[in-house]
Parts: structure tokens; C-alpha cells; sequence
């Protein structure tokens, strides 16, 4: 394996758990199969982006709205992107987090592209999940006014600050996760989500039905 | 506390109930204090609800797996030729092999470990619910990104109160239904009773279900915050899962009607499911007056940027009379 000390760690705190702690589990499951891949092995390229792609479909997703018609275009360009990029590759995260990221700059640019050239579809509207842990109608209701917020928010701040709300906000990376899969300093992260996160929280204090939802929340 | 000092680790790994006791008293007691941390995480179980995975996203992602194989990029390096029964098996193969997998790595794992993974593909909710397992769905592109449709989704009906109004003016409260099932058990339910039940169901996926629940709350209790509060729902369930935009239309309709009701600050998804369903049925002049009234009332919505999108097209196509207050800005 490539830089097996880091590809442990990195999987290591994928799981949660401090580096070296049990080194049974300390292998990015994907990094033997990745090298296979980019050296143009079908079958490992199969593999990986069966493994793969239901993270980076979960990604693409959560930027455009679970109902948009541009997801399946999305995450096809999003798949070959991680199979052109593994070339350039060096195991700096986890496979499962690289892909992740090209998958939310590719949607994060798609929006973009959409609203510039006014293409962007009324059908992209937040859908309500039907197996949800949401206690009520109502908590559904805003639980989606919020999602739908924070991809808007998305348009506007600059791209590195929306791809950090993003992978942290939505697809629950740590600030570490972020920083190894965009090869940034982790102080950089902590400072693009801090603008961010306060961002996304005058926006949610501007709206007085989700400010009072906030307010009531335990 | 200054803003470097945010755990906002702590936070992505409490999304994932990974926390020791320490840690979870550590982000309790930042949270007290850190607002745009209470918010982050909110909106973070928001999206962990909402991104859970689809029973269908295998077929799906086989699909985009194989229009990859297929695309320049991928047949730089995997054959351009038409797949052949081999090819297809190896496909199979690796599915199967990537679905082992992960079922070993989760069974294998810590229960720690396990709900990072589960968490990490959405596999947490993956369970499907009893009517849509099983189902496969058509490979169209546009229903391959909806969520699943279940059995109960598209037998979902609801009895018609009354016929829709040529020119969708707001109608009258219609009568209570006599035809709604009454037995003597779910005449003794109270009105919160009701409300939980149907909320389970559609939890459950339970759409038809549900649905009835609602309407039967609606009719027993049609004042109640709850009965307002599901004609929201049931007209956005309506209008995107069954797609029958005239019962949903109706929905918005009655919920809107009382003026002085208490729907929870739902109001603007009420006016933006009505002008929704409208232009679903195609009536662009009362449309464009739904979308106007939403801008009107809400100019700072989260739908106020796509009614001005909307109304843009509107007058594009015609439909504009000139003298519209809100121009459209995008």
C-alpha cells in the first residue's frame, strides 16, 4: 500500500478512533483496489466505483435536492472525474472521502452553471423523506425549509467556504477528513467553516419560523 | 469562547454516536454557548434524515457505473466494446464483491465501527418499508432519481371533496365526509392520538395509509392545529409523490382558507405548493397570481428566488399581463 501509515490513519479517523489504536482495522479498504484501478485494471475500477458510488450518490444528493433531474448526470461526471483523478492520487485520504469531495465540487459547480444559465428546474424542490426520524409535519416541513436554505447558501459563498459547509454540514466529515481530502492545512478548514457556519446561522435567524424552531430545541 | 475553539469534529462524529461521555459533556457545554454550532448540527441531522439510502440506489448506481465503462474516460482504460455476457458477469461479480464486502466490514466491525460505516453509505435507515420491498421500478431517468415508489405510493388516493373550480378561487370549506370509515375504536382517538398515528405511518412509509389518517383528522377535528398543519403535508405528499396536483391543490387551498389558523409558520410552503400545483394543471394565470401572492407576502423566502424564475417564464410564454408588482429579478 501507498503511505500505509497515513491510509491507516486517515481510516482510522473515519471510524472515530485515534490513530494506531487497533491497527486491525487501520487499512483504507480501498486502497489496494484504487492502485489496481488507476493502473487501468477494469475489474478494479468496477469494483471501486460499485464501492464507491453510493457515497458519492448520497453527495450529489444533498447539493442538488433529492428530487433534481440532474443527479444522474451529475454523478456519472462525478465517477468518471474520480476515475481520471486516480492517477494523481497519493492516498493523502481515504478513497471513500476523495471521491466524496469530487462529487460535491461537480454538484456544487452544476448548481452554479444551472442558476447562471437560468436552466435551474422549479422541480429541484426540497422533497419530504418519507421514512424520516422527524417527529411531525412540522419538523419536516422545516427540517426541508433548512436543507433547501443551507444549498442556497451554497450559490452564494465562495466555493471553498460551500465545499467545506458541505462535506461538514451534510456529509458529516471532521475537520481532519476535510483537510486530508482537499490537502489543506486544518486551520484552514476551521476558518472557512467558522464564516460559514455563521453564515448559515443569520440566515437561519432571518427566517422567524426556523429561529423559533431553534429556540425550542432542547 | 472564540470561534477556533469549536469542536466542530466533536460534532461530525456526535452525528454518528461515536462520542465518549467526556466528549458528549464537552460539546454539551459548547453548544450551550455556540449558536452557529447548534445550528450546524441541526442542519446536519437534517441532512442525515433526509440522505438515507434508497432501496433502489443499487440499480442505480450499476446503471452510472456502466455508462461510466462506456464514456471516453472510462473506455480509455476499460473496453469500448458492447458488453458481453463476461463483462456483465465480472459486473456482477464486483457488485457482489463490493456488497460483501461491506456486509462483512459492518458485521465484522465494532458497533462503533458499524454506524460509521452504516452512516457513512446512509445504510442507517436503509430497511425499507414493507410495501417497497422488493420493487423494481422502471429505469427511465426521471424516475430513477425519485425516491422509491412504493406499492402504497401509487395506489395513493384520497376521496375527492369536491369537483375543482374552473378558476381556483380559494372554495369553500366542504362538508365532513360521511363516507370515512368510523368505528368505535377511532372514535375514541383524541385528535393528538390521530396526528401520531398518521405521522407513524408515514414514517413507515405508509403513504396511503397516512394519508387517510390525515384526511380523517382533517374531518373529525377540522379546526384543530393538527387538522392545518396535515393539509400542508398531504399536499406536498400529494403533489410530489402521487403527483396528483388537483387533491393536493385542494389541500393548499384549505389550508390557506383560515386566515387566522394557527399552521406553525407554514404558510409560505402552503403558497408554494398551491402555485406549484397550478402549474402542474397548467392554469398559468392563476399560477402566476399564486406565485405573486407568495412574493408578496414572503419576499424574503427560500422560494421567493424560484416564483420570480417562475413568473419570468410566465411572462415569457405570455402569460404576464404587464402590470405584474413583482417583476421578475433573475
Amino acid at each position: 500500500l501507498r503511505d500505509g501509515i497515513l491510509v491507516r490513519n486517515m481510516a482510522l479517523r473515519l471510524v472515530g478512533m485515534p490513530a494506531q489504536q487497533d491497527p486491525a482495522s487501520a487499512v483504507d479498504p480501498l486502497a489496494a483496489i484504487s492502485i489496481a484501478a488507476a493502473q487501468g485494471d477494469p475489474q478494479a475500477i468496477d469494483t471501486l466505483l460499485l464501492s464507491v458510488t453510493p457515497a458519492m450518490l448520497r453527495a450529489v444528493r444533498g447539493v442538488l435536492g433529492g428530487g433534481h433531474r440532474e443527479i444522474e448526470d451529475v454523478l456519472q461526471e462525478s465517477a468518471i472525474g474520480l476515475v481520471t483523478a486516480l492517477k494523481t492520487f497519493r492516498g493523502e485520504s481515504t478513497v471513500l472521502h476523495f471521491g466524496c469531495r469530487i462529487a460535491v465540487l461537480s454538484a456544487l459547480a452544476a448548481r452554479r452553471r444551472l442558476r447562471e444559465s437560468g436552466k435551474e428546474s422549479l422541480d429541484a424542490r426540497e422533497e419530504l423523506p418519507l421514512i424520516s426520524s422527524e417527529g411531525s409535519p412540522v419538523e419536516l416541513v422545516l427540517a426541508a425549509r433548512r436543507r433547501a436554505l443551507l444549498r442556497e447558501l451554497c450559490d452564494s459563498l465562495p466555493i471553498a467556504q460551500s465545499e467545506a459547509l458541505v462535506l461538514h454540514c451534510m456529509l458529516g466529515f471532521t475537520v481532519e477528513e476535510i483537510a486530508d481530502a482537499g490537502q489543506i492545512p486544518p486551520n484552514t478548514v476551521r476558518s472557512r467553516l467558522r464564516v460559514a457556519k455563521e453564515t448559515l446561522r443569520a440566515r437561519i435567524d432571518a427566517e422567524p419560523t426556523l429561529r423559533e424552531a431553534l429556540e425550542s430545541r432542547p | 469562547m472564540t470561534a477556533l475553539a469549536c469542536p466542530d469534529s466533536l460534532i461530525a462524529r456526535s452525528r454518528t454516536g461515536q462520542l465518549s461521555s467526556v466528549e458528549r459533556s464537552q460539546l454539551h457545554l459548547h453548544l450551550q454557548r455556540c449558536e452557529a454550532c447548534r445550528v450546524s448540527l441541526l442542519v446536519g441531522r437534517d441532512f442525515d434524515a433526509a440522505l438515507a439510502a434508497q432501496s433502489d440506489d443499487t440499480l442505480f448506481v450499476s446503471q452510472v457505473v456502466r455508462a461510466v465503462r462506456s464514456s471516453s474516460a472510462g473506455g480509455a482504460q476499460l473496453s469500448r466494446a458492447r458488453p458481453s455476457r463476461s463483462r456483465r458477469r465480472v459486473l456482477m461479480y464486483g457488485l457482489a464483491a463490493a456488497l460483501l464486502t461491506s456486509s462483512f466490514v459492518v458485521g465484522a466491525a465494532s458497533p462503533a465501527l458499524r454506524r460509521t460505516i452504516g452512516v457513512f453509505f446512509g445504510l442507517q435507515s436503509i430497511s425499507a418499508p414493507p410495501a417497497s420491498r422488493g420493487v423494481v421500478r422502471s429505469v427511465s431517468k426521471a424516475a430513477k432519481v425519485k425516491p422509491l415508489a412504493s406499492k402504497a405510493e401509487s395506489t395513493l388516493s384520497v376521496p375527492r371533496e369536491s369537483a375543482p373550480s374552473e378558476t381556483h378561487a380559494l372554495p369553500q370549506r366542504a362538508e365532513v365526509s360521511t363516507t370515512t370509515e368510523s368505528t368505535p375504536a377511532r372514535d375514541a382517538l383524541s385528535v393528538k392520538t390521530l396526528f401520531a398515528q398518521a405521522n407513524a405511518r408515514r414514517r413507515s412509509g405508509d403513504l396511503a395509509g397516512a394519508t387517510k389518517l390525515y384526511q380523517e383528522l382533517q374531518q373529525r377535528y377540522p379546526q384543530s392545529r393538527e387538522a392545518e398543519v396535515s393539509r400542508v403535508t398531504v399536499g406536498r405528499l400529494l403533489l410530489e409523490r402521487s403527483g396528483d396536483a388537483n387533491l393536493a391543490l385542494q389541500q393548499f387551498d384549505r389550508a390557506l382558507r383560515n386566515a387566522g389558523a394557527d399552521r406553525a409558520g407554514l404558510d409560505e410552503e402552503a403558497l408554494f405548493g398551491r402555485a406549484s400545483a397550478l402549474m402542474r394543471l397548467g392554469h398559468p394565470q392563476d399560477e402566476r397570481r399564486a406565485w405573486e401572492q407568495l412574493i408578496q407576502q414572503y419576499p424574503d423566502s427560500i422560494y421567493a428566488a424560484r416564483a420570480r424564475t417562475r413568473l419570468a417564464e410566465l411572462v415569457t410564454a405570455g402569460h404576464g399581463d404587464g402590470l405584474g408588482i413583482f417583476p421578475a429579478q433573475q
